[in-house]
């Protein structure tokens, strides 16, 4: 895991910020900031969603609905603290996320379809991984760890990823050090990386790529 | 907002083990920190790609023996099984060359931690499967556990009693799949006699 991200989150106007302006806007009536909403905060939302419903395949429509809500909630005057509307939506999420578990079906929700409209055109251009490039990368995961030479690496990535023992741990137990482990683990993304990156390179698109 | 997780911290939220509040102020803090994501992303697909799907895994037959050991109404030492399943698993787990050994093969399914989920149900394909290997995160922290595995479509029932936590919280239990006949199960998760406070659901294929 890599941090290179910013502590102060400040830079020029960052994606919180702006995401409580695009807020406050929507709920002055500017449609057209809905758009820019759903934009910025669609990769994040999905990763949270798809990170708490390791088990769902409806990560997309819980996002979908969720954007759906909140801007709903916006327009309609709902939501007072625009500043503090991710918080909202990621609560917001989650909650369907149950939802959809809880009922094993969709979430039904009222909402008026030009709005269902723009969050798919939306979606369909913001740079994530659909659903089925997600369970495309999972198998192809799979085949990359099955390929794995070395049989302790293969130990560090079960230890790490599946029993959840800490990188402290795993290290005094396979008497690693922690520069080894770091490797191990930078190997296999990378790995995955390339093979995303090929992949669409030879689809001759670039959704999908991010890295 | 001046938090910052440590590489620590990261690792704990991929592995879900940090507390509700922190959990959030880590995703908060995400939106700002999008090359943060893409990299977790690729722990996340990593780590489902290890859990998620009923996966089969090639293991010699040195597990099968140990782990019939622990089928049926057994009770169960989980803190034994678990170990049993490090050491044992870790040795064999990959294992897809040919060899003169008859492998077996196991099936692992990880229910999430789901506050509040009554039926949550996960499709299980068991296959070539001899053995499913569920692992379960209870909610909250009891000495004891029971674990009561019911058909939905006839009275065929698995039970677990004196289930104990291992030290990551969480409770490992494995079945031979032949105990299972295709269709529903309910299993729910206890922590006394009558407090039922965990159910899910498999529907085996």
């Amino acid at each position: 895991m890599t941090i290179s991200g910013s502590g102060n989150n400040v830079t020029n106007k960052s994606k919180s910020i702006l995401a409580g302006e695009l807020a406050e806007k929507i709920t002055q009536g500017d449609r057209s900031a809905s758009n820019e909403f759903v934009k910025i905060n669609y990769q994040w939302l999905l990763f949270v969603i798809r990170k708490k419903f390791s088990q769902s395949n409806n990560h997309e429509d819980i996002v979908q609905d969720s954007f759906m809500l909140v801007i709903n909630k916006l327009q309609q005057g709902k939501i007072r603290k625009t500043q503090a509307v991710l918080g909202f939506l990621r609560t917001t999420a989650i909650n369907i996320g149950f939802e959809y578990l809880r009922k094993d079906k969709k979430f039904k929700s009222s909402i008026d379809s030009e709005l269902i409209n723009l969050i798919e055109d939306v979606r369909d251009n913001v740079d994530v991984l659909t659903n089925l490039e997600w369970l495309d990368g999972i198998k192809k995961t799979r085949k990359i760890i099955d390929e794995l030479k070395m049989q302790r690496d293969k130990d560090i990535l079960l230890k790490f990823y599946f029993e959840d023992i800490d990188k402290a741990s795993v290290c005094k137990q396979l008497n690693l050090s922690n520069e080894h482990f770091d490797r191990v683990l930078y190997r296999a993304k990378h790995r995955l990386k390339l093979l995303f990156y090929k992949e669409s390179y030879d689809n001759g698109y670039l959704k999908g790529v991010k890295r | 907002m001046d938090f910052k997780p440590d590489e620590t911290m990261l690792q704990n939220y991929i592995q879900n083990k940090l507390s509700d509040v922190d959990t959030e102020k880590v995703e908060l803090w995400l939106v700002d920190n999008p090359e943060v994501i893409d990299d977790l992303e690729m722990d996340l697909m990593i780590k489902q790609a290890m859990i998620i799907e009923p996966r089969t895994l090639q293991v010699k037959k040195p597990l099968l023996v140990f782990l019939d050991l622990f089928t049926g109404r057994k009770l169960v030492p989980i803190h034994l099984l678990a170990y049993g399943l490090v050491g044992l698993l870790t040795f064999n787990l990959f294992n897809n060359t040919n060899t003169k050994v008859q492998s077996s093969v196991a099936t692992f399914i990880e229910f999430e931690k789901q506050r509040g989920l009554d039926n949550s149900i996960i499709e299980v394909r068991t296959g070539d499967s001899k053995s499913l290997v569920l692992r379960f995160f209870p909610d909250s922290m009891s000495k004891k556990y029971s674990l009561i595995i019911k058909s939905k479509i006839s009275n065929q029932q698995i039970e677990f009693t004196e289930l104990v936590a291992d030290n990551y919280g969480s409770i490992t239990v494995t079945v031979n799949t032949n105990k299972f006949m295709d269709g529903r199960w309910e299993i729910s998760l206890s922590s006394g006699p009558n407090l039922v406070e965990q159910y899910y659901g498999i529907n085996i294929l």
